[in-house]
């Protein structure tokens, strides 16, 4: 305020004034920032306390979960409800159909959105701007305006009815990966591609060689989102997917509360042993979760 | 006709082998996996259909028996009310949050971010399975409620929010609430990021609070994500599926009879795929003027 209020012609004391006084804000800000932190710890706290329920609550017999005094830390550490779920539950092929059904489909999508990203970021061809506003038309349509249609299809005429394909299809071409993707490579100037043409190298090995290396980082992007995506998806497996060997795993999970007995400490013992991989993946990988985003450049 | 220079045409040439693969190749799995079924969606909807005996083709029947399905217009005022009152709060709790997350050190951001993401990556089914509990009026938060309040000489009887019609809508309201939190949060944060420092620093030496900061730079800019985010919201809301399938399979009653749940259940209960094709009709049609319409707003009030 003071700054536009003193008309001081003198340039020097302006810059001292200026300097002074982002000093002395910049320390109240660093006061506020951290205030900021404080005040908000309660709400997340609200926010990761259904987890440290979950997982304590786990550790829990029956009796203690229900009772009428409410406890945090279980006051006997219980292993039943772990012992109960690894024995019944199939986990572990429930774990293995999702993992390698999101690998495939992940690694599916990202090839595809790559070689679709080059095609609509750096070629020119007759009719791309009609293909490319098809391709994105599909990002509007909500799913279930084709559920119905799409089951008769995989499970009547193509006959892929409790198959891995039949979950891993759908995946093949993911509109969302192709508009990142080309977003970036638009961003890239083209003389790279440009003078390994001169050279001689076609399409497909300038795909190769130059925009698959180049595009790492946002495929990887990719990569973290759709697997995250198709490893938790229900309702499209809930109606390929009756065999149970074939279970994903919500799947399984799903099969596991519908036969729910009176000890849940078994069914929470499932969840921890269901989300606590997801949870460290999520963990590791999240820096690309934060990059994927940027990059879809919600600039619009 | 005055002779017009016009620029010249690019010259045909013959695409590549790359180009054309490619192109080909999208080309035809959106037509198959996506213009075909929603083609077929369109046509199912004027059969009375159920997978096994034959086809009878009834013309608008479904559509009309629609108008006449009391739990048909039930579900769509459910839906209506759990879209219509979740989206608008849940972005508005994703922005603070955002804007919040914005004015923090690294560090703090980083964690807290960590923190508000996990219940986007876990399941439906194991967060449905967590707030199933804490919802449980004895072993979970009604029960905590009581007796804290109970403690300070104040009587109150909190009990499951998911037990009552009034409530239970409510209830996965605010688990979708915060299951998503973190989600549009980031993307806020992602947004506030790249406003120009510059255009901060200028406000504060002109002597602009946070508060007037928020409204003259951040909301102006960040209008764009808000629509963005805002049609997939919407899209994304109607849809939702896992926790009313799950949780409270659409009780007590209808009161959580939405829309999704009850098209998936006129399908693979009734086997009645022509009504269900219908009704996904209606759904997409209702999408498509709820998004047109946002980006017509959007147009007209935020474009000058």
């Amino acid at each position: 305020m003071g700054l536009l209020g003193t008309k001081s012609a003198d340039p020097a004391t302006t810059v001292a004034t200026i300097t002074l006084s982002t000093t002395r804000s910049k320390l109240r800000r660093d006061i506020a920032a951290w205030a900021l932190v404080v005040v908000f710890l309660p709400v997340s706290f609200a926010a990761a306390l259904p987890f440290f329920w979950m997982y304590l609550s786990s550790f829990k017999q029956a009796s203690e979960i229900y009772s009428v005094t409410i406890t945090w830390f279980p006051s006997k550490f219980y292993l039943g409800g772990y012992e109960y779920a690894i024995e019944h539950f199939q986990l572990v092929r429930a774990y293995s159909n999702s993992i390698f059904v999101s690998a495939i489909s992940v690694s599916a999508s990202v090839m595809t959105s790559a070689m679709a990203g080059f095609l609509f970021a750096k070629k020119q061809f007759w009719g791309k701007n009609v293909l490319f506003v098809f391709v994105l038309s599909t990002l509007m349509v909500p799913f279930f305006a084709i559920f119905i249609p799409s089951f008769v299809v995989y499970a009547v005429f193509l006959n892929l009815k409790n198959t891995y394909f039949a979950l891993i299809l759908p995946n093949i071409f993911t509109a969302f990966g192709i508009l990142i993707t080309r977003q970036f490579l638009h961003s890239i100037p083209g003389e790279m591609i440009d003078s390994a043409t001169v050279d001689g190298a076609g399409d497909w090995r300038v795909f190769w060689h130059i925009i698959l290396p180049l595009s790492k980082s946002v495929l990887a992007a990719i990569a973290i989102l759709q697997f995250l995506g198709a490893f938790n998806e229900f309702l499209w497996p809930l109606v390929m997917i009756d065999s149970r060997d074939l279970y994903t795993l919500p799947l399984a999970l799903r099969k596991a509360f519908a036969a729910q007995g009176p000890d849940p400490s078994r069914l929470l013992a499932g969840a921890v042993l269901s989300l606590t991989p997801i949870l460290i993946f999520f963990l590791i990988f999240q820096r690309h979760i934060v990059r994927g985003i940027s990059l879809t450049g919600v600039k619009g | 006709m005055a002779t017009v220079a016009r620029a010249p045409r690019p010259r045909w040439r013959r695409p590549s082998s790359f180009v054309l693969v490619v192109a080909l190749a999208l080309l035809i799995y959106y037509m198959l996996f996506f213009t075909a079924p929603f083609i077929a969606a369109l046509v199912i909807g004027f059969l009375n259909w159920d997978l096994l005996s034959t086809v009878v083709p009834v013309g608008f029947d479904n559509y009309v028996a629609m108008a006449d399905d009391r739990t048909f217009k039930n579900a769509l005022k459910v839906s209506a009310i759990f879209v219509g009152a979740y989206v608008p709060i849940a972005l508005s709790a994703q922005l603070i949050l955002g804007a919040i997350l914005a004015n923090m050190r690294t560090l703090p951001q980083k964690v807290y971010l960590t923190l508000f993401f996990l219940p986007v990556v876990t399941p439906w089914l194991i967060a449905v399975l967590m707030f199933g509990y804490l919802f449980n009026t004895q072993a979970g938060l009604p029960g905590m409620l009581n007796d804290i309040f109970g403690a300070l000489g104040i009587d109150t009887s909190f009990v499951n929010p998911l037990g009552s019609k009034d409530t239970a809508l409510l209830g996965i309201m605010g688990m979708t609430g915060w299951k998503f939190l973190g989600f549009g949060a980031l993307i806020f944060l992602v947004g506030i990021n790249e406003i120009p420092l510059t255009l901060y620093e200028a406000a504060r030496i002109d002597g602009a609070g946070a508060v007037r900061q928020f409204r003259h730079i951040t909301w102006p800019l960040i209008r764009p994500i808000m629509l963005a985010l805002s049609i997939t919201s919407f899209i994304g809301a109607l849809q939702i599926f896992d926790p009313f399938f799950v949780m409270t399979r659409g009780g007590p009653g209808d009161a959580t009879n939405v829309f999704s749940l009850y098209l998936y259940r006129q399908a693979f209960d009734q086997f009645r795929f022509g009504y269900a094709s219908a009704m996904a009709m209606v759904m997409f049609l209702i999408l498509l003027i709820l998004s047109v319409s946002q980006l017509a707003i959007a147009r007209t009030r935020w474009e000058y």
